[in-house]
């Protein structure tokens, strides 16, 4: 940390609550990015401390009524097996927040194909690439996620120019905003490429997700509404 | 009056550097290039060499999947 009288002024650089370790990603992953955006937000609406984050598998509640929750999900645990968790955490009515983390593939496991490949796309489970009449085709949660009633904000981002790492922090601040202010369910659902599994150098891969990724999943806002609908409701008297 | 210049400096730690050049593409002042020196993992690991064009956007630093990069202005 540098000193106050020091002669120099930090413009960017690592946020107060992200920890000083080096990533344990592989090179090139974006994810790293994802994660120092959220530190960011984190730091921008002074929640440190009571914010609760919550990754992968295994998400039930906030204990806490007070607390921030957000969720850290990849395509394996949200839009495959915990598809059904995901939508009725929404159904219940819980205002949480959601950081989905789409890649087009199982980076942790081995590259095996995931809900979110492309059609075509090279995994260690499809060697000729996904077909639909085998392997089905890729989802699109956050269109999935913006017809439920109990989500608020839904929105699909990428973080390959300067411009999208803006866009995508603007996303995840609004998100957990109205989380804050009780309003309802948040969800981000943020691109990237994985260039082990793509078997690319990390240029190559995010020239690959510019081509093809982008060409699949439209960015943009899908659902922005600062009231949660309630499309009928029987009156009693 | 002529408007003072901003100095910027760009700080690189080497050692949570994972060579994926994100930095050096995102540069659009063509400041940064990728070294020739590894680290101890193995990596190269990019150079500031052009500190005279530098406006101090933040793109390296914003883009580094391993927040390896910090940018200060001289003041």
């Amino acid at each position: 940390m540098e000193e106050k009288d020091s002669p120099r002024r930090l413009i960017c650089g690592r946020p107060k609550s992200l920890m000083q370790a080096k990533s344990p990603l592989c090179s090139g992953c974006q994810h790293g990015i994802v994660g120092r955006i959220i530190s960011e937000v984190i730091d921008e609406l002074g929640i440190m401390g009571n914010v609760v984050g919550i990754g992968g598998v295994g998400l039930k509640r906030g204990l806490n009524e007070e607390a921030v929750v957000f969720t850290i999900q990849g395509d394996g645990d949200l839009a495959a097996i915990g598809i059904g968790d995901l939508i009725n955490a929404t159904v219940r009515g819980e205002k949480l927040t959601t950081v989905f983390f789409n890649n087009a593939g199982y980076g942790t496991t081995g590259g095996q194909l995931a809900p979110t490949t492309l059609i075509g796309q090279v995994t260690t489970t499809t060697p000729d690439g996904r077909r639909p009449e085998a392997g089905g085709f890729p989802i699109h949660v956050a269109e999935l996620m913006a017809g439920l009633p109990g989500v608020v904000y839904s929105a699909r981002c990428a973080v390959n120019t300067l411009a999208q790492f803006k866009r995508t922090k603007k996303a995840i601040k609004t998100a957990f905003q109205k989380q804050i202010d009780g309003i309802g369910y948040g969800f981000v659902e943020v691109l990237s490429a994985c260039p082990p599994l793509l078997n690319m150098r990390p240029t190559k891969a995010r020239e690959w997700f510019e081509k093809h990724m982008l060409a699949e999943y439209p960015l943009g806002e899908f659902k922005n509404v600062n009231e949660r609908e309630i499309k009928y409701q029987i009156e009693n008297n | 009056m002529e408007k003072k210049k901003k100095v910027i400096e760009v700080e690189i730690n080497k050692e949570f550097c994972k060579g994926c050049s994100f930095c050096v593409d995102s540069c659009p002042k063509e400041c940064l290039i990728m070294g020739e020196e590894i680290n101890s993992v193995g990596y190269n690991f990019p150079v500031f060499i052009n500190q005279e064009d530098c406006t101090g956007c933040g793109a390296c630093s914003f883009l580094c999947p391993d927040i390896a990069i910090e940018v200060y202005q001289v003041v």
